[in-house]
């Protein structure tokens, strides 16, 4: 479980929260808090006050991944492969070790191909795709997305989902303004300035907000 | 050429012997024609032509002043040609090659993946230059001294945002100090001519005429 | 629709980047126009072309009857030039009341724009493009970065402009302003899929709750939410 215990962080303040394994998916308006929340989770910002522990361990003890809403303005390196093995590298893990988590790594996320190409040369999609490789090798217990879906087409979006239901993370939190990617997860938090409006499975949160434009489309349109 | 280290060391010593006398700017300049692709390098120079223009301005000064400004002038522009021969060489991914292997695994790694960043960030803020200059013609604003002055602000803004949310992405992955990395370099024999060659300019640019007719005398 | 007799003729362009290249042929009359298509397909630059910031390889791009144009960048802070959000409403030649209002920052007038949020931001511009009254307004990914309310408020706006060319590229799924015709990237080349109703059969990049509707044999008028709403309570 990830528990947050009063917490406060400048306008965010959550008294209790508990999330569960799988996707958890952050909704609210813009300003609402859904990127300080994915912050201190990912142990980035520490809170002024109160807790967030991951299966016992603050977030800044335990293996986080993160991929932040333009990735393809944020490249630490210069090549694909260095990109995806720089959190191995950081952590001064032998050469060969981080051969074979790379390897492995694109391979499971199909992107085997990119090989050693530079990383000016691929699309803006293949990018993500190697910004998420990159969160991913080092097996996170937690993976954190931060609107990252905010400028992708259908297939690509697909993809990602594929690639995140498949991977061996424990918890993913993403923050999306897609509702109807939201409601794929398994939980959803809805932030109202700073504090938990509603949070729990899809179904209870977007009935909570049935008459707001944050309702997903495609539950409205149900054929 | 591929090997960096050996660019590097041929650009610092022409540059050193540039730097100190016409003939050494003569010398380099003769490498410079045989093994650099100089339509190639020209092509970029007027990413350099505010700089060519301070040198032709402080030579005039230097010139009217006190004289040597044509030699200053001619020097410096030699110095820039080695330079934009340099960037035009640029592969990606080098500088933290070349990084590790003078500095080792901390302070080296860390030099080549800063020096690395710095040529993506240079990337963007092409980019975004020419794009904030579109966006403030569409609207009106006549490209000039004034506009510089918002644009200025948008780039500088726009970097140190990227700058925290590098280092945002850094400390998630990890980083304390350095990393590993096993550097590799390709060594062609281009290279190991083009090396010889420079030191031989340079060589011959500080020995005096006379010696080389010792034996004639 | 007013008539106008605006329009975008494409004869044989070409253009091409590291990593992709595209062919396009048509002509964009006036009405609202969506462009849709893989990321790194060419949108954003077959946008600058369209707007004549960005030369094709070959072919012709002739914009006929277009005196006035705008391009709404991806990244909003571009388009700043002032240091309050009163001077940058000023600048754009409006009354920053009545941006300021419709962007809902009213609050934040003598704040410097560079502080706020990337979906204020955003929204700011927006307020201020659709302010104008351009012949051709070109919108770079306007919905990303703003929540449901800002895209409502925003697609709210556009099917209210009544007169020129339009032209949106997007990404996105689920609230989108009434559309008079629909376009693609698809394989390097722009694909016209015609006007609406008759271009969501062919929409290869339609969200998916409008294939389900379509397969289900319940095909909307156009794709605003009220439209699809109405076509899935169809009996």
């Amino acid at each position: 479980m990830i528990r947050f215990d009063n917490l406060r962080y400048r306008s965010l303040a959550i008294d209790a929260l508990s999330i569960g394994k799988g996707i958890t998916s952050v909704i609210g308006r813009n300003g609402s808090g859904k990127t300080t929340l994915l912050k201190l989770c990912a142990g980035i910002t520490l809170p002024e006050s109160g807790t967030i522990i991951i299966d016992g361990n603050p977030p800044r003890k335990d293996e986080i991944g993160w991929v932040n809403e333009f990735p393809d303005r944020n490249i630490l390196f210069a090549t694909v492969h260095e990109e995806i093995a720089s959190s191995l590298r950081f952590r001064h893990i032998p050469g060969d070790e981080i051969e074979e988590h790379v390897m492995s790594c694109m391979n499971s996320m199909e992107i085997s191909h990119l090989g050693k190409r530079s990383m000016r040369e691929l699309s803006g999609g293949e990018k993500v795709l190697v910004a998420l490789a990159a969160a991913l090798v080092h097996q996170p217990r937690l993976l954190v997305l931060d609107e990252y879906d905010s400028h992708l087409d259908t297939d690509l979006t697909e993809k990602i989902e594929g690639i995140l239901r498949q991977s061996l993370v424990t918890y993913i939190i993403r923050c999306t303004q897609d509702m109807e990617t939201a409601a794929r997860g398994d939980n959803v938090i809805c932030l109202i300035n700073g504090k938990i409006g509603c949070a729990g499975s899809p179904e209870i949160v977007f009935s909570s907000l049935v008459d707001t434009p944050f309702y997903p489309l495609a539950w409205r349109c149900r054929t | 050429m591929q090997d960096v280290r050996i660019r590097i060391g041929i650009a610092a010593i022409l540059s050193g012997a540039a730097f100190f006398t016409i003939e050494g700017a003569l010398a380099a300049f003769i490498w410079w024609l045989i093994f650099s692709h100089p339509l190639k390098v020209l092509k970029k120079i007027r990413v350099v032509f505010p700089i060519i223009i301070m040198i032709v301005f402080f030579s005039i000064i230097m010139e009217i002043t006190g004289g040597g400004g044509l030699a200053y002038s001619i020097r410096m522009i030699i110095i820039l040609l080695i330079g934009m021969w340099l960037y035009c060489e640029h592969q990606t991914g080098e500088f933290l090659h070349l990084g590790t292997w003078l500095f080792g695994d901390r302070a080296g790694f860390e030099l080549g993946m800063l020096a690395e960043m710095a040529m993506q960030s240079l990337d963007i803020l092409s980019s975004d230059f020419l794009q904030i200059r579109q966006a403030q013609e569409l609207k009106g604003v006549r490209w000039g001294v004034r506009s510089l002055i918002p644009t200025g602000i948008i780039l500088v803004h726009g970097t140190l945002r990227r700058a925290d949310d590098a280092a945002e992405l850094m400390a998630v992955r990890g980083y304390t100090r350095g990393g590993t990395f096993c550097p590799e370099f390709t060594t062609t024999m281009r290279d190991i001519l083009g090396g010889l060659f420079a030191l031989c300019m340079v060589i011959i640019s500080f020995v005096p005429a006379s010696e080389f007719f010792i034996l004639y005398r | 629709m007013a008539v106008q007799d605006v329009k975008i003729v494409l004869t044989d362009v070409q253009a091409a980047r590291k990593n992709w290249s595209l062919t396009a042929q048509g002509t964009l009359y006036e009405g609202t126009h969506l462009i849709s298509g893989a990321v790194g397909s060419g949108k954003s630059t077959l946008a600058l072309m369209l707007a004549g910031l960005f030369p094709p390889v070959s072919g012709q791009i002739k914009r006929e009857d277009v005196s006035t144009l705008m391009v709404s960048f991806q990244y909003p802070e571009y388009h700043i030039t002032g240091t309050t959000l009163e001077e940058e409403c000023s600048s754009w030649g409006l009354d920053p009341f009545s941006v300021l209002t419709a962007a809902n920052l009213t609050g934040k007038k003598t704040e410097n724009p560079i502080k706020l949020s990337r979906g204020e931001l955003k929204m700011l511009l927006l307020a201020c493009v659709l302010a104008g009254n351009y012949d051709l307004l070109i919108l770079d990914e306007p919905f990303s970065s703003l929540d449901c309310y800002g895209k409502e408020r925003i697609c709210k706006r556009l099917s209210e402009r009544s007169r020129g060319i339009t032209v949106i590229f997007t990404h996105e799924q689920t609230i989108f302003p009434r559309i008079d015709r629909i376009w693609e990237i698809r394989n390097g080349e722009l694909c016209d899929r015609g006007g609406l109703p008759e271009a969501l059969r062919h929409w290869y990049y339609a969200p998916k709750v409008i294939k389900n509707l379509i397969s289900a044999g319940k095909i909307p008028k156009n794709i605003t939410p009220g439209d699809l709403l109405e076509a899935a309570c169809r009996t």
